[in-house]
């Protein structure tokens, strides 16, 4: 879960214990304190439980479109007064979906609370009323802008091509966060009124508040202007959904690169599993800098590959395992041989104790630096309290990634990093014939 | 000679130096106060207007605590209290000018191979010993300075300072990474560099705004970069040891605790000498439109350059408020008018980055190519509307908080911290300074923002304009905006063959 949080990197030595409050409020809302007076600033992080799995055929990108929407106005808030307002008083904001869930966060001096409380309230409650034709024909078409400003950058379709090869259509994940245009550009006023009814309400949120704050104060601002927006019940968990295929598939795309690319993934786990630390720490000893495996074999030492990654994803429904490799030269098939060799690796020269706490190690500094900041640690109380149901859970998280041994990451790499369940993606120039073969041409919705 | 911390305190820069001013916080019984106010218990919350809100102060920050570390080596401490992480940067005061009179590649190389492996850590070794005490030590060269970083949690400190003392004096400079990083940049220039449209627009616009005369535009050269040999950064190394050095050292922490820990660093290090600005620079004189065809892209990447003030100047403060809002930042004009209003793009964000010899504004954004003249058209009626008129003062207030608030946040964490003060002494600056400048752009005004936006955005400041996207729709859409380009190839552009 550690990786879920943030990004690679760093030490040990610090606290992960982060003191708060919780509570609920009248209309089912879940809010967490906690209190940094380092500086002025706080920091606000509410997170929706909608994202790419929640959406319907249909509505397929319209989380992420909500992402554009919530600040084109609501019902007290005309046009982009969100923006203005919230500039004004100091603060900037930002919001980010993922395939699991969407998250808006804010920053500000601590004067600005009411401004902040009364804006994020404010869309909460009455987002339809400030919901027009005009504002959302407007996101659309930026949303279309953002798509493609991806995809005209080298290997910027990689990623949703190999979203395609992991999982079956019908899979919550069986689709892009951003949806294909042509269900974007389709969208109608009452299908996103819906798709807000069912989603943006208190009952399916988690909101944080950490910085210069007093945390009774702060409760009492929160009832204050969370006291209108009406409870309409909680959220819709997603109970059924196919398991991703765990056959083996190959896909090639042709693009405007001057490289090969290939990625190997492999289905895994859901976050929570007892396998996802030694998956986590396994990608850390395989793509970590010089003097990890894959990195010093294919790109440092033999300078096979032009660059080398390796990376463990772990979402509330499933997850994946994935190493990258580009190669100037080298056709795909010797490539993948010099992959399998590395991980091959792990069972005939084991993970030494060094490796291992190395990677450990990287993981907590990250962890530490990740939570130094207000806006870091509200986004840290929320994903714990959403994903394990305690706010402050990084060290019960921690002890879990203490607890793996070198044998656990020889195991989960053969149990999980299988020839036979691997899905492949050869990403070559177009014309280009180094593909591995019996590859099967990825169209992208 | 070393000046102990009590010459330090007779001059009321040290220990005895004003704390950082948390007490400057909003105080809590405001809210308070603000919550009777606002009629508790009615049937919901007053939503009819925009809450009061009570301003942040300015933060204070104490001035830079001053001593000799050693004949030559000058120390500067920025207390910051509560963060976890300590920065020390040795700061060489000699570059690439200095030893070549130019930038070159065997300069370049000696700053950014320095930190890679040392007398007691090998590469690999290196990257696991930073990486298991949390340390970061990253190492450069500009024009004028070297420069060696170290961020580390206070705790490893001691660790950190053998490795940057490590990397600073003994520096292997391994053949291995030499010839890597010549690769990699050869590989940039000639191969991923040409078919990315943001490298393409970077290198347009930075090779069409400087010429190849200045150090500031010297185009990259591929014979230059297989020419470099071991010993051209090793001689280049042991050249910028003799200069005059600077430590700054921010953190948790007082000059009793970091003076031990440097005197095994310092001892080696101190020359004498002045330390130089950077190459002079002089803008363009005349307005340039330079295209590149990417045939089959549906997008069109789009970059304009114009001067700006340099540091220091007059200017400098009500220019970077103009920046603000003309695109700099979300809320500003240019995002408002080309995304929120026409959704001709996903975002358009301008920089200002002021340099002591020169100033850049540079505006970047990508539409689909079939909008280009119009997203162009607008950009220009926006440059001439700020031209005329300047900011309003509603702008001019919500530019003005936002500074304010990124100036608060300087001390969220120890990396942010050494980071800002780095900056400070690159310009020659302190924190008293660096506020100063934040207080004084409450003098602003909307006079003065028109003032500064006619003499640096007005029709005649020359303009580089880059357009990377497909030739065939980019020339139909120059031909309505009516316009002549320079036509070039990405590999040109990469090269800076323009």
């Amino acid at each position: 879960m550690l990786l879920t949080l943030l990004s690679l990197h760093a030490f040990a030595g610090g606290d992960l214990a982060m003191p708060y409050q919780i509570h609920t409020l009248d209309n089912g809302l879940t809010v967490i304190l906690a209190e940094d007076h380092r500086t002025d600033t706080v920091a606000l992080h509410v997170r929706y439980d909608v994202g790419a799995k929640d959406e319907r055929d249909g509505e397929y990108g319209c989380a992420h479109l909500f992402e554009h929407l919530m600040f084109e106005g609501s019902a007290n808030v005309p046009g982009n007064s969100f923006d203005t307002w919230l500039t004004a008083a100091g603060g900037e904001n930002n919001a980010w979906t993922s395939e699991d869930e969407t998250a808006y966060h804010m920053t500000f001096p601590s004067g600005a609370l009411d401004v902040a409380l009364f804006l994020e309230s404010d869309r909460m409650g009455f987002l339809r009323e400030g919901l027009t034709a005009e504002n959302l024909a407007n996101q659309q078409s930026v949303v279309v802008q953002e798509r493609y400003r991806y995809y005209d950058a080298p290997n910027g379709q990689d990623y949703d091509a190999l979203t395609v090869l992991l999982y079956p259509p019908e899979h919550p994940y069986g689709h892009t966060v951003l949806g294909p245009v042509a269900q974007v550009q389709g969208f109608t006023e009452d299908g996103v009124h819906a798709f807000w009814e069912r989603n943006y309400k208190p009952g399916n949120a988690v909101l944080s508040l950490v910085g210069n704050i007093e945390p009774e104060q702060a409760l009492g601002r929160l009832r204050y202007w969370f006291s209108d927006v009406a409870d309409r019940g909680a959220g819709e968990p997603i109970l059924e959904f196919p398991e991703p295929p765990s056959t083996q598939a190959l896909g090639v795309m042709e693009d405007e690169v001057e490289e090969r690319t290939l990625y190997l993934s492999w289905p895994t786990v859901p976050t929570g599993h007892p396998d996802e630390p030694a998956l986590d720490l396994l990608a850390s000893i395989l793509s970590d800098g010089r003097g990890t495996r894959l990195d010093d074999e294919l790109y440092y030492d033999r300078q096979l590959a032009t660059s080398t990654s390796a990376w463990a994803s772990a979402n509330t429904l499933s997850g994946y395992f994935l190493v990258e490799a580009s190669v100037a030269r080298l056709k795909l098939p010797k490539l993948e041989k010099e992959i399998h060799r590395v991980l091959d690796g792990l069972q005939t020269a084991a993970v030494t104790e060094a490796e291992l706490d190395r990677a450990r190690r990287s993981l907590r500094s990250s962890m530490l630096d990740h939570i130094e900041t207000p806006q870091g640690r509200a986004g840290a109380l929320v994903a714990c309290y959403v994903t394990t149901g305690e706010a402050d859970c990084l060290d019960a998280d921690w002890a879990r990634y203490q607890a793996v041994t070198p044998a656990d990451i020889s195991r989960v790499a053969a149990t999980w990093l299988t020839p036979e369940r691997q899905v492949s993606l050869s990403v070559i120039p177009n014309g280009d014939k180094g593909a591995l073969p019996g590859a099967q041409v990825v169209v992208l919705p | 000679m070393i000046l102990s911390l009590m010459t330090a305190l007779a001059l009321g820069q040290g220990a005895d130096a004003p704390e950082v001013s948390f007490s400057q916080r909003v105080p809590l019984e405001a809210l308070a106060g603000m919550e009777t106010e606002d009629a508790v218990g009615r049937a919901g919350p007053d939503r009819s207007h925009v809450p009061a809100v009570i301003p942040p102060e300015i933060l204070t920050l104490p001035a830079f605590s001053e001593v000799e570390l050693a004949p030559g080596v000058r120390g500067l401490l920025m207390p910051v209290p509560g963060v976890r992480k300590v920065g020390v940067s040795v700061i060489l005061h000699k570059g690439q000018l200095d030893l070549d009179g130019d930038t070159t590649v065997a300069s370049y190389l000696t700053g950014w191979t320095m930190d890679v492996a040392s007398a007691r850590w090998g590469m690999a070794e290196m990257s696991s010993y930073t990486d298991m005490w949390d340390l970061s030590v990253g190492s450069w060269m500009e024009q004028r300075r070297t420069v060696v970083k170290l961020v580390a949690p206070k705790e490893a400190l001691g660790r950190g300072l053998e490795v940057l003392e490590d990397v600073l004096l003994h520096p292997v400079f391994p053949e291995a990474e030499i010839k890597r990083q010549i690769k990699e940049n050869k590989r940039y220039l000639l191969d991923n560099g040409p078919t990315d449209p943001k490298a393409i627009a970077r290198s347009a616009v930075a090779y069409g705004w400087a010429s190849p005369e200045t150090p500031w535009g010297r185009r990259p050269d591929v014979k230059e970069w297989s020419k470099v040999r071991q010993d051209d950064l090793i001689a280049r190394h042991q050249a910028v040891l003799s200069a005059p050095v600077t430590v700054l050292v921010t953190g948790d922490l007082t000059w009793d605790e970091a003076q031990p820990m440097l005197q095994g660093l310092v001892s080696h290090l101190g020359g004498e000498g002045e330390a130089l600005p950077p190459a002079d620079f002089t803008p363009p004189t005349e307005r340039r439109v330079i295209a590149v065809s990417t045939p089959g892209l549906g997008q069109v990447q789009l970059m304009v350059r114009l001067a700006a003030p340099e540091r220091g100047s007059e200017d400098q403060g009500a220019f970077e408020l103009v920046n603000q809002v003309l695109g700099g930042s979300f809320l500003s004009r240019l995002n408002s008018n080309l995304r929120e209003e026409k959704g001709l793009t996903y975002g358009a964000y301008s920089s200002y980055g002021p340099d002591q010899t020169r100033g850049l504004w540079t505006l970047r954004f990508d539409t689909a190519v079939d909008k280009t003249a119009l997203a162009v058209g607008q950009v220009e009626l926006e440059l001439d509307r700020m031209a005329e008129g300047g900011m309003t003062d509603e702008e001019l207030g919500w530019s003005r908080s936002q500074l304010i608030s990124q100036w608060n946040g300087t001390l969220q964490t120890g990396s942010d911290a050494h980071t800002a003060a780095a900056d400070w002494v690159e310009y020659g600056e302190d924190p008293i300074v660096a506020r100063e400048y934040i207080v004084g752009l409450g003098a602003v005004d909307v006079a003065r923002s028109q003032e500064v936006a006619a003499r640096w955005l007005g029709p005649d400041a020359p303009r580089v304009w880059v357009m990377v996207g497909d030739g065939e729709v980019l020339r139909q859409q120059l031909d309505a905006l009516g316009w002549q380009a320079e036509w070039i190839t990405g590999d040109q552009a990469l090269l800076g063959d323009l």
